[in-house]
């Protein structure tokens, strides 16, 4: 804790000394009257304890919160001394907002513990420190203030608020484990695929009784086998276009935890790559661990500039296993993360392109410069989606305020439509 | 939202700190002899605007210098009062001393947006307590003004003294506490 002096002390002490010699040359005491509160209020101030040692111990509760959430900063501060004017300020982080006031005034005794409670809101997923304040502590007099900052490293994860999503993108390719996407395939399952004769080694039980009575010669019920698929969420992470808070990486990070929990939560093996300035990558894998191993990596999720090409080759190999769904959530803006999307394509893989739309910009349209330059740009950006298209990838554009559903529905019914079938 | 939380209190706080400074201003124009009472108003006047200049800005040292306008319009009152003694002064010290604590306390409460309970009473009480003592030795000093105790200017040197002792604990205390 550091002392500071408060404008109080000089001006009490000014008074008090300008008062005094001025009731000495007018020769009247009663100005040494007008001046004598400054006066005792110099004494009493100077003469207070003074709180040198001061401790602040924080808890945050919950320890993890989803975007919208409220938490509590629970300050505990002990001082060695009485303090009349105690002072905590919350130093809130970008990404909470206080619900209440972020600075208390309080007093506490000698030894005792004061606490002070802050609520806050999570407005945005991330990773925050939250507990840190500033501490003012100070006689009645309130003459001189000892201030000191405390604060831990202990973070609070912001996990994105995700959209329930009931639907899952039917993959291309599956895997032959069983899981909850019906096969083309067919095998044992629960969805009926035809009847066939019977052939040695068929179970009874999938005798179609009724196709048997009526051609006289035993009958099969053929179904599809449930699979389950790999899906690889792909997030480029090069440029975040829009508002804080609403641009395209928060939307991309959001629709990226919700597409992740909707296929874990469907027995399939999910994995991440989030690909920028700093590529992430999280292996494939299934259950709540996986999902919190998502989870964590996305909340990392930032824009770092770099003027490296990146490419496929610094992905570690296990990060896109083969036959794998990639959903790529993407504004299609960096022509890297194009770029690698097109070698994804060429290498096989079963991609969808859900394009996070980049918000129109409020352009003056007497500027016909920037209007004709963002025509050029939408132009580009239409030939690349085409690209895609062209090539068999379909690319569904999530306009800002749609529900992420309806852009999966409309994915799904693209991907149902003929289109040109990769290798 | 967090200003609402603060702005009443505030608010409360500033116009209690106009209103006793206003009664200071009052006080020192009205006591100030016929020929130095315009004087009297024009620096007690300036008092009253820099302190409300100060309330409205937010920046808490011109309080100091608001409160140093009011003082130097009441030695108008006093110094022209032709050697009658005003035995009011220890009032306005009192009210000169709240017009100052409660423009400060309006800026502290600008910073700290929330207040725990109790605070408010203990800084009254604490305000009370100055006031009142302050009050008691005003008029024990008036009295003992009234006494000649025929030391001429060895008395003169003392009070000169004693102001600049005042000056030299005031500094020197607040040396010790940074």
């Amino acid at each position: 804790m550091t002392p500071h002096a408060t404008p109080r002390l000089l001006a009490y002490a000014a008074l008090t000394a300008g008062g005094m010699l001025v009731a000495v040359v007018l020769a009247a005491p009663e100005l040494v009257a007008v001046v004598v509160p400054f006066a005792v209020a110099l004494v009493l101030g100077l003469a207070a304890p003074r709180p040198r040692e001061v401790t602040a111990s924080f808890r945050t509760t919950p320890p993890r919160a989803v975007e919208g959430d409220e938490v509590e900063v629970e300050v505990v501060v002990r001082t060695a001394v009485d303090v009349a004017r105690l002072e905590v300020a919350l130093i809130v982080p970008e990404g909470l907002e206080p619900v209440g006031p972020s600075s208390v005034a309080a007093a506490a005794v000698a030894g005792e513990p004061e606490t002070i409670t802050f609520p806050l809101r999570a407005v945005r997923w991330g990773v925050f420190r939250p507990e840190r304040a500033t501490v003012q502590a100070g006689a009645a007099a309130g003459l001189v203030t000892w201030k000191g900052e405390f604060g831990t490293r202990r973070p609070l994860e912001v996990h994105p608020g995700t959209e329930r999503l009931r639907r899952l993108l039917r993959p291309a390719r599956m895997q032959p484990f069983t899981g909850t996407h019906v096969s083309r395939a067919r095998g044992e399952g629960i969805e009926f695929a035809d009847v066939r004769p019977f052939v040695a080694g068929d179970r009874v039980r999938s005798v179609n009784w009724r196709a048997t009575a009526r051609r006289g010669e035993l009958w099969i019920n053929d179904r599809h086998p449930e699979r389950n698929t790999d899906v690889v969420v792909f997030v480029d992470t090069f440029a975040d276009v829009g508002p804080p808070g609403a641009g395209t990486l928060d939307r991309a990070v959001r629709a990226a935890a919700a597409v992740a929990a909707r296929h874990l939560a469907a027995a399939d093996r999910v994995g991440l790559v989030g690909f920028g300035g700093v590529v992430r990558s999280v292996p494939a894998g299934m259950g709540v661990a996986q999902l919190r191993a998502i989870a964590a990596a996305l909340l990392s999720s930032s824009v770092v500039f770099t003027w490296a090409d990146k490419s496929l080759d610094i992905l570690p190999p296990r990060s896109l296993p083969p036959r794998a769904l990639v959903v790529a959530l993407t504004p299609l803006v960096d022509p890297r993360s194009v770029a690698t999307l097109a070698d994804l394509r060429a290498r096989g893989f079963d991609i969808a392109i859900l394009e996070c739309g980049v918000p129109e910009a409020a352009a003056d349209p007497a500027d016909t410069t920037a209007t004709l330059a963002r025509r050029i740009w939408n132009l580009e950006r239409a030939s690349v989606r085409d690209g895609f298209r062209r090539s068999g990838v379909p690319v569904v554009t999530w306009a800002e305020g749609q529900p992420l559903e309806a852009a999966l529905e409309e994915m799904d019914r693209l991907r149902r439509a003929p289109r040109p079938v990769g290798r | 939202m967090n200003v609402a939380w603060a702005a009443q209190p505030a608010v409360v706080a500033a116009v209690a700190s106009m209103v006793a400074a206003v009664g200071v201003a009052v006080a020192a124009v009205v006591g100030a002899d016929e020929g130095l009472r315009p004087v009297a108003g024009v620096v007690a006047g300036a008092g009253v605007a820099l302190l409300l200049g100060a309330l409205l800005t937010g920046h808490s040292w011109l309080t100091g210098w608001a409160l140093a306008g009011l003082v130097a319009a009441y030695a108008c009152a006093v110094g022209g009062a032709g050697g009658a003694l005003q035995l009011r002064a220890p009032l306005v010290g009192a009210a000169l001393f709240l017009a100052g604590e409660a423009a400060f306390w309006s800026f502290d409460l600008r910073r700290a947006q929330g207040t725990a309970p109790g605070v408010v009473a203990v800084r009254i009480g604490y305000l009370a307590g100055v006031a009142a003592l302050s009050v008691a030795g005003g008029v024990a000093l008036l009295w003992i003004g009234t006494v000649d105790p025929g030391w001429g200017l060895t008395a003169e040197a003392a009070g000169v003294v004693a102001a600049a002792g005042v000056a030299v604990v005031a500094v020197s205390g607040a040396r010790q506490s940074g």
